[in-house]
């Protein structure tokens, strides 16, 4: 039963618990019954409660079921209502006079905002905190529940741009291998791979790897589902194996995915998933990745095109051979390792004249005969461009003094015997040739360099 | 004054007040009447995933604060592993310090375990531990080892369960050996042939190797027990329908 339908019940129970409380003083005060003294307060303390909460009548109420309960009292006790001092009751008692004041009064406060609004607002808000608590609850409940997964999820989108950002590299290999680390979080990649389309090889190479899954070091364009993928520009799915009898004959059971990288005019290499948990293995989870692709191409263009302007400034356009600046981080790194190794410096005096009557490409073909000249020998030699465009430097690792001075001579005597071709005509090289040991007094290149420079001149 | 702005407006400018920091505070302020739905609103969408760079080392020890072991939660563990190898000596040290704690928790979660002979618990903990490590490390080596180990009790007191053989499958697959876990998933089949976390098992490892009527086989098993209603293993499956 709801507290509303009770409360008519809860209030007769205290109009009685009341009456039964001025039947009790009575029977205790026998010998001064009724409101003598202080003896009133029995009767009137429970009226004025009555009155605050249910108005006057019921105090009224509460004090005539006392008066009741009194006379009651003297009819057992004196067995005669008569010898109950009812005049004391019914005569103007100030205590009777100030109860029913007392009554009229608190109940008059009651039915007024004041307090029995109070008290209404009280409970709303009683009632309302509770439900409120309630609801709560179950707010703080679904809070943890997605709180937890917020906080441990990895493949959330701000994650996704934070990863994007990663892939602003000039490196290839290091932005392929941000997109794989980037395809393992939101696609659930396990293994995977990067191919590059070599063009010299006509093959594709790996650029990076990622999980356990082997991945072989370059792959066919034909015969393999990668070079599949990047011949067509299309997607190859695992899916296809089964339906398409010509890719179940490429395929070796390894690759799961295998997606073409860069615009579809012009394929820059193919993206590999070699394995990938079954749930992953989804049409959308497909789309994603592609989508992950599409988003890193202007990284990837970027990274591409520095690389090959990085190539560029690597290596003379005319000559084709590594330009000045490589050659002086070559000497610097063979100078750091202070293992013996020359240098060889050759200058072509009449390389601008054979230009100009034989075209550019005397001076490619002068580099390649000084290049066949020296790499008759077994050392690794790195022929580069030196300072002027008529200068060619050669780094022997190995060579000291004696070595050096004899391969200067032999080269020089090489030359003149077979003197090269350039354009159906043999043509004789103004050489000179300087050559320099490290030594251990050498404090830095730059002495080993002036010594050669040094005969150079000297031979003018 | 921040009490005269209403809604939302009362965030921008300087703060007046601490701001509330997390969602559960804002919950229990508006239960106490010190704080708004907006303070529930702005303290929600300032929860980022653990693994969002930078990490904020204040987010990290609040998320320790409510983690514990057993529960299959890694983002925290791998979040602090992260940062071991950051340029700030102060940060990798603090990321060393937490996960000295994870470890602590997880080493009394596991006697704990072993006091009440539940080996099943103490498979999950060392599995967990493993995938923390790492499994090719030699410590991640070792606490596969002690999680399989735990399971071998139970296999001997004949007390595996379907869970606890899922984990077994998991485990084999955690050490790399697939053919073991086929072979274990099967035969688990044949005591919960209904179970779809072990149907997934084996529809995951068939797909591994590429055996693709084993596949086919598992994918329409799955179907018959009504695990392909909907969800991410239904899209994956019914690919191969």
């Amino acid at each position: 039963m709801g507290i509303r339908k009770a409360r008519p019940w809860i209030m007769t129970a205290e109009l009685v618990a009341a009456a039964a409380t001025a039947f009790a003083w009575n029977a205790l005060s026998a010998s001064a019954p009724g409101f003598p003294g202080l003896a009133f307060l029995p009767y009137w303390l429970p009226a004025v409660v009555f009155a605050s909460f249910y108005g006057p009548w019921i105090a009224y109420a509460s004090i005539g079921l006392s008066l009741l309960a009194i006379a009651g009292l003297s009819i057992l006790t004196a067995g005669d209502f008569s010898a109950f001092p009812i005049h004391e009751l019914v005569s103007p008692s100030a205590a009777l006079v100030l109860a029913a004041i007392s009554a009229l009064g608190f109940g008059s406060i009651a039915r007024k905002d004041g307090f029995a609004s109070l008290l209404q607002r009280y409970r709303a808000a009683y009632k309302d905190k509770l439900r409120l608590g309630r609801t709560l609850e179950a707010v703080k409940i679904v809070n943890a529940y997605y709180e937890k997964e917020l906080l441990s999820a990895q493949d959330a989108l701000p994650l996704l741009h934070e990863h994007l950002r990663g892939l602003n590299t000039r490196s290839v290999s290091e932005l392929a291998s941000g997109l794989l680390a980037l395809a393992n979080r939101f696609a659930s990649l396990r293994s995977g791979a990067v191919y590059r389309y070599d063009e010299r090889a006509d093959q594709l190479e790996l650029v990076a790897r990622y999980g356990d899954s082997p991945a072989p070091a370059s792959r066919p364009l034909e015969g393999s589902v990668e070079g599949w993928a990047f011949r067509n520009a299309s997607r190859f799915t695992l899916r296809q194996v089964l339906e398409d009898p010509y890719l179940a004959k490429m395929d070796d059971g390894r690759v799961v995915l295998a997606l073409p990288l860069g615009p579809a005019e012009h394929s820059w290499g193919v993206f590999v998933a070699l394995d990938m948990p079954f749930v992953a293995y989804t049409e959308s989870n497909e789309r994603a990745l592609s989508a992950i692709l599409e988003l890193a191409r202007p990284y990837l263009e970027r990274a591409v095109r520095f690389e090959r302007l990085a190539r560029e400034s690597d290596f003379d356009a005319h000559s084709g051979i590594p330009s000045y600046g490589q050659f002086s981080a070559l000497l610097a790194d063979a100078f750091s390792r202070e293992t013996p190794f020359s240098l060889i410096l050759c200058q072509i005096d009449n390389l601008r004249s054979m230009i100009q009557e034989l075209g550019p490409a005397a001076e490619r073909a002068c580099v390649s005969s000084l290049s066949s000249v020296f790499s008759g020998t077994d050392a690794a030699i790195e022929l580069c461009q030196y300072k002027r465009s008529d200068q060619i430097a050669i780094l022997i690792p190995g060579l000291r003094e004696d070595g050096v001075s004899r391969m200067s001579l032999e080269a020089l005597a090489a030359l003149q015997s077979q003197p090269p071709v350039i354009a159906d005509r043999e043509v004789r090289l103004d050489l000179r040739i300087g050559f320099a040991s490290r030594r251990a007094a050498d404090q830095s290149s730059e002495d080993m360099t002036g010594r050669a420079e040094l005969l150079i001149e000297m031979q003018a | 004054m921040e009490s005269d702005r209403s809604g939302f407006e009362r965030f921008r400018g300087r703060p007046g007040l601490a701001r509330i920091r997390t969602p559960d505070a804002a919950i229990r302020g508006l239960l106490n009447g010190a704080a708004e739905p907006e303070d529930l609103y702005e303290a929600a969408g300032r929860v980022r995933p653990l693994a969002s760079k930078p990490q904020d080392p204040a987010d990290l020890d609040r998320a320790l604060a409510r983690w514990s072991p057993g529960k299959g939660d890694l983002a925290l563990g791998r979040a602090f592993k992260g940062l071991l190898d950051s340029s700030d000596q102060e940060t990798a040290l603090h990321a060393a310090e937490s996960m000295s704690v994870m470890e602590v928790r997880y080493a009394k979660a596991i006697d704990t375990a072993r006091k009440n002979n539940n080996q099943y618990m103490q498979a999950i903990l060392y599995s967990e531990l493993a995938e923390l490590t790492g499994v090719r490390e030699t410590l991640g080596i070792f606490y596969l080892r002690q999680a399989f180990e735990a399971l071998v009790v139970l296999s001997d007191r004949k007390a595996l369960n379907c869970d606890s053989l899922k984990l077994a499958v998991k485990l084999q697959l955690l050490m790399g050996r697939t053919k073991t876990a086929i072979q274990l998933a099967q035969k688990a089949l044949k005591s919960y042939p209904n179970d779809p976390g072990l149907l997934e098992a084996l529809a995951d490892l068939k797909f591994q190797v590429r055996d693709y009527e084993g596949l086919r086989a598992v994918v329409r098993r799955l179907e018959e027990v009504g695990a392909l209603d909907m969800g991410r293993l239904s899209q994956a499956a019914r690919r191969w329908l």
